[in-house]
């Protein structure tokens, strides 16, 4: 399998008035040429932040090392100019919540055409029509008339159908879901996941897929990365994960998630919160809430080792 | 919309019925009258004067009479200059303040937007400490300080401008008093929009601008002008009275013959139908604009435009 995008050894950092925050430490990743990667973890487990830094969407004050190619490209010593290519053309990103991420204040065709309309040679008839067969393909009815109103006049699943066709409208090779139906509900989730996972499979794009709902991952993707505080605790294909799952804080994850499907009787929970990560301190993150843990969990923080394509960052595992 | 329009216009009324008569009787409060000269009159003539203009009244009466020729239109003929009604001379000198507050107005909006958006653009940097002392500056020293000291430096220092006159609007008579009036308000629309703007680019919407590979200049002027606007669009209503206000000095240390100025002779000499002829006329203004302002919001906000006012309490 042929990597479109890789991401070595990332460290995010925040500098903020209260202190440094270490959002995301020392993280491997690779999008393979087609296929879903699932990236799950709990809030704050830096999920989000990694991904923002793929195409360097960060805020002024995040401080990114390591390194990022796209399609071999160095993603972080390239111009703006270039960046923004790419962001247009290459690499699109849809957003958790839809309500806010479209621009209230500009009709929805101008939000859809607008980034057609900068490389592309084709004028604005032609680019409002493609955003009208692109708003059909993502099964918004009345397109034609659709296409010309505000977002606020848009429920929430129409507004993520929105925010899916603008993104697919500039024909990306990748995509960044970022946990694209945490805002919408149950039924509205539902048809949004299907669209997704067709649409995916029709323009042969390569996904990463956020989510913090491990059902979702099972539907969707491929592979998964199992982030915890900011570091990858566990990777693996989706059966492996489910089936053969190895680090504690996976096997917290899915018995809860088993429980919460009512699979069990009692509501399993992983007892305790995740480290502050205003500082950095050695050991394992998820020592103060493991049940496994073991004397050396403490001292060595455990990095990913992996036995064919299923790794994670544990001592019991060697 | 429509039904809005004509339901402000009709809250409006109380607002000005109250207007002409608060200030009918403040200026009644004042001591001394109108026909008080320095050389004393026989006291017929005095008697006569007082029962023409109906002084020789109790004050309600001449309330009752002043307020039937005032729902006609009419502001009645001026105490002062004899041969002229009040109505004729806000027609004379309304449009001489009507173009210095204009002009004051178009200047504040362009500079202090653009200072105001490039300081939030640069946000913490020396360029935005450098916008926010000088519009800090601007605030805290009012138009009596300003206006001589541009005289000072600009007419008598180097003479390069007019001290004062109107010399018919011409263009170098317009440029001191253009600049004293707009100093305060270019500042407060610097801060304005300044701190709208800030809030704005941290907005979702405009990371899924950028996420889309747009340059931050097309999204600066694209995705966050409008937004950016709303405050500075109701912060307005305000600034006009302010200019207003602002005229009555500025019309006075330059020696415009404008409203101002007017009313401030009118004032001095209890030209009672003038200076209430002058505020109700200033206060429909402040009213009529207020309410173009509140449309012009509604113009740059689809969902107010589109609903209306919701009926959510």
């Amino acid at each position: 399998m042929q990597a479109i995008l890789e991401a070595k050894n990332i460290s995010i950092r925040f500098n903020t008035a209260k202190g440094v925050v270490y959002a995301v430490n020392e993280v491997d990743l690779v999008l393979n040429k087609g296929e879903v990667l699932g990236i799950v973890g709990e809030s704050g487990s830096g999920k989000t932040q990694l991904m923002h830094s793929l195409i360097r969407l960060l805020p002024g004050n995040a401080e990114v090392s390591g390194s990022i190619f796209y399609e071999g490209e160095n993603i972080p010593d390239a111009s703006q100019t270039r960046i923004n290519t790419i962001r247009r053309n290459e690499i699109a990103m849809i957003f958790q919540d839809p309500m806010s991420c479209l621009n209230p204040y500009l009709k929805i065709s101008q939000q859809l055409t607008e980034a057609l309309l900068f490389d592309d040679k084709i004028n604005k008839a032609e680019a409002l029509q493609q955003a009208i067969d692109m708003l059909e393909k993502v099964q918004i009815p009345d397109a034609k008339q659709r296409i010309h109103s505000y977002p606020y006049q848009l429920s929430g699943g129409m507004r993520q159908r929105v925010m899916l066709a603008m993104a697919l409208l500039r024909k990306p090779k990748v995509l960044i879901a970022d946990e694209p139906t945490t805002a919408l509900d149950v039924t509205v989730q539902a048809e949004i996941l299907q669209l997704l996972k067709q649409l995916t499979a029709e323009y042969g794009l390569s996904v990463l897929f956020i989510t913090h709902d491990l059902s979702i991952v099972a539907g969707q993707c491929d592979r998964v990365m199992v982030m915890y505080a900011g570091q990858v605790v566990e990777q693996a294909s989706v059966n492996e994960l489910f089936y053969q799952a190895r680090h504690p804080y996976t096997q917290g994850l899915l018995a809860s998630a088993k429980s919460q499907s009512g699979m069990s009787d009692k509501l399993i929970s992983i007892a305790g919160q995740a480290p502050a990560n205003n500082q950095r301190q050695p050991g394992c993150p998820f020592y103060a809430r493991c049940e496994q843990r073991i004397d050396s969990c403490a001292k060595d923080t455990p990095v990913l080792s992996s036995n064919g394509s299923h790794s994670q960052a544990c001592h019991l595992y060697g | 919309m429509v039904t809005y329009f004509f339901r402000r216009l009709l809250g409006a009324i109380p607002t000005i019925f109250l207007i002409i008569l608060i200030s009918f009787f403040l200026i009644r409060l004042a001591p001394g009258g109108p026909f008080d000269f320095d050389r004393t009159l026989a006291p017929e003539i005095q008697a006569n004067l007082n029962a023409q203009y109906h002084l020789d009244k109790p004050v309600y009466v001449q309330f009752g009479y002043y307020f039937l020729d005032i729902v006609q239109g009419d502001f009645g003929p001026s105490f002062q200059y004899k041969n002229y009604t009040v109505t004729e001379l806000i027609v004379q000198g309304f449009p001489v303040s009507l173009q210095l507050g204009l002009s004051a107005m178009l200047l504040a909006l362009l500079i202090g937007v653009a200072a105001g958006m490039f300081a939030a653009y640069k946000q913490n940097t020396r360029l935005d400490h450098l916008v926010m002392t000088l519009s800090m500056t601007g605030i805290s020293i009012p138009n009596f300080v300003v206006a001589p000291l541009l005289i000072l430096i600009f007419a008598i220092g180097v003479s390069l401008l007019p001290a004062g006159g109107w010399n018919n609007g011409a263009i170098q008579n317009q440029i001191l008093p253009i600049i004293t009036l707009a100093l305060p308000l270019i500042a407060y629309i610097a801060r304005i929009s300044r701190s709208s703007m800030i809030e704005v680019l941290r907005m979702p919407y405009i990371r899924t601008a950028y996420s889309k590979g747009l340059p931050s200049f097309y999204i600066v002027t694209r995705h966050a002008l409008k937004p950016t606007l709303l405050p500075v669009i109701s912060y307005l209503g305000p600034a006009i009275a302010g200019l207003i206000t602002g005229s009555v000095v500025v019309e006075q240390i330059y020696g415009i013959p404008g409203l101002g100025r007017y009313f401030i002779q009118g004032a001095l000499n209890r030209d009672y139908t003038l200076v209430m002829g002058v505020v109700v006329f200033y206060g429909i203004l402040i009213i009529a604009l207020n309410l173009i302002v509140d449309l012009l919001y509604g113009w740059l906000d689809p969902q107010i435009r589109l609903h209306g006012r919701s009926n959510v309490r």
